[in-house]
């Protein structure tokens, strides 16, 4: 279990206000259940799993657990620009007081899961954010954590990778849990069974993920002022998914000419 | 099979974070040129060449039997132990922001292993460069060499100190950083590393000696050449320094490091 005890945390804005995250905020997170973090743009989802994560204080009150959780799992974190993939891996193996064995395992493992190949030897910023989310997803389920944070990591990523991460989840929701930020409410609704749902400085609890993303569509719309009709809404859906489809296509048939085109280049920059 | 992380004494924890910036540090600083660490040699030598070359014919070389080149080496390396980590200081939290998601990493080790890496690097270079002193037979005196290395851990810890407040403050206000940058131009000048104390006329020279560098480069001038003399330079003053600089910059820290794990 995680407790949030009366947690406040603001950011100083320019103008001298304080822009509040969580405001005197108590709640239990229990264990044992993935839990989904929902919340629209900038209402503080990243924040939320860097404080329970550690690695951000609160202004006031307490987060406290026996747990072990680990770092925030995202595009952004952990990793150190300027050094390669393996320097990196490395660094995180010796912060934890892994043996040379035990780190050389990892490596192993990170190589086979990750798919980078020569990449892994290149410093981290020239990465595409895809490839950043394989490297810092595969660190983490290296170790054995209570809980997982992760954000957004999957939004990123190629179909295979979303296999298997989806894979990976649902190995670990077996004995420990997730918690998980996204946008995507279908892959929240597949790995999660609970949610909690943050808006305006506070924390919404919801046992079925379901009522939730209920929940949070139903503030979305409230914000956006229009409340568009059900069926007006399944029309759209499907025009919407038919134009994707087509744009999709569209934008694989360009990037394998490009491809095509540019090999020998690619090459050269090596 | 993941691997469950076995739980350590913080003691323990941070002395895993601090080797493990301290080896970052070794490949981000060396790992980019050709001839690596050897840079840590060459950079002192080159410019102590060009102000020697620049300066020597200017100024009265006979300072005892020294080599005008070692005594401007032994100023200018005391001088690098507080520009150095002062330096290093300035940048160490946002060169590290990437590595402060993980728990164990506090915004202070980050300071720590770069104060380090400053330290080994230039007592290196300060060890290489007595060797060939000797070897080349300049008389130099093995006799007071612990002095000597206070001296060196003294101008450090300023070093440190000054560094640690001040990456700290300019974190905070990105201005004073190019501050900084100005008011360490005049620092060859006003610290005894090109001239020596005695060539200062002595109404002025009690203006200098309040920069507590003077006493650190001369008094380490002293206990290495046997033919060097210096009145008036003690090591109490530049301990003083080096405490309050140090406690300041502790509490500095204290009170800042909830917003340095800011992103």
């Amino acid at each position: 279990m995680i407790s949030l005890n009366n947690v406040t945390k603001y950011y100083p804005m320019r103008d001298g206000e304080r822009h509040y995250v969580l405001r005197n905020v108590s709640l239990d997170i229990p264990s044992h259940r993935s839990i989904a973090i929902l919340g629209p743009n900038g209402a503080g989802k990243s924040t939320l799993l860097r404080l329970i994560g550690g690695a951000e204080a609160p202004n006031e009150g307490s987060i406290t657990t026996e747990a072990d959780i680990s770092w925030p799992i995202g595009l952004s974190s952990g990793f150190q620009g300027s050094m390669t993939g393996r320097q990196n891996i490395h660094f995180a193996c010796q912060i934890n007081g892994l043996t040379d064995d035990e780190t050389q395992q990892v490596i192993d493992d990170i190589l086979d899961f990750s798919e980078l190949g020569e990449y892994f030897d290149m410093p981290i910023k020239s990465y595409s954010s895809g490839m950043r989310a394989r490297l810092g997803f595969g660190l983490s389920i290296n170790f054995d954590f209570d809980y997982y944070l992760v954000d957004e990591l999957t939004a990123v990523g190629d179909i295979t990778f979303k296999e298997k991460a989806k894979k990976e989840f649902k190995k670990i929701s077996e004995k420990s849990s997730l918690i998980f930020a996204s946008h995507s409410l279908n892959s929240l609704r597949e790995s999660c069974q609970s949610a909690i749902f943050l808006h305006d400085g506070n924390l919404e609890y919801f046992e079925d993920v379901d009522d939730g993303i209920r929940a949070y569509e139903s503030y979305i719309e409230k914000k956006s002022g229009t409340v568009p009709k059900k069926s007006a809404r399944k029309g759209a859906k499907k025009a919407a998914k038919k134009a994707a489809r087509k744009a999709i296509r569209g934008a694989i048939k360009r990037a394998t000419k490009r491809a095509s085109r540019s090999e020998p280049n690619n090459k050269n920059e090596k | 099979m993941p691997i469950k992380i076995k739980e350590q004494s913080p003691w323990k924890s941070q002395v895993l974070v601090i080797k493990a910036l301290f080896k970052r540090e070794l490949i981000t600083r060396f790992g980019k040129y050709k001839l690596g660490a050897v840079w840590v040699l060459l950079d002192p030598l080159l410019t102590v060449l060009f102000l020697g070359l620049i300066l020597g014919p200017l100024l009265d070389r006979s300072r005892g039997e020294i080599p005008y080149i070692f005594f401007l080496l032994c100023g200018f390396m005391l001088l690098k132990m507080v520009t150095g980590p002062l330096n290093a200081g300035l940048s160490a939290v946002s060169a590290n922001q990437g590595l402060l998601v993980f728990k164990k990493v506090q915004p202070i080790d980050p300071f720590i292993a770069r104060f380090l890496f400053q330290l080994a690097t230039n007592a290196l270079a300060l060890v290489v460069f007595c060797i060939i002193a000797y070897w080349i037979g300049v008389v130099m005196s093995l006799e007071h060499l612990f002095k000597a290395a206070a001296c060196v851990l003294l101008s450090w810890l300023i070093g440190s100190g000054l560094g640690l407040q001040l990456g700290i403050v300019c974190h905070r206000h990105n201005e004073l950083e190019k501050v900084v940058g100005y008011m360490q131009r005049p620092l060859l000048w006003i610290s005894c590393v090109i001239h020596p104390l005695d060539g200062v006329p002595p109404e002025y020279r009690v203006y200098l000696l309040y920069n507590p560098l003077v006493h650190t480069i001369e008094y380490m001038r002293m206990c290495l050449f046997p033919s060097y003399v210096v009145d008036d330079v003690n090591l109490i003053y530049p301990a003083a320094w080096a405490l309050c600089v140090i406690t300041m910059g502790l509490i500095t820290y204290r009170n800042n490091r909830h917003f340095l794990t800011r992103r």
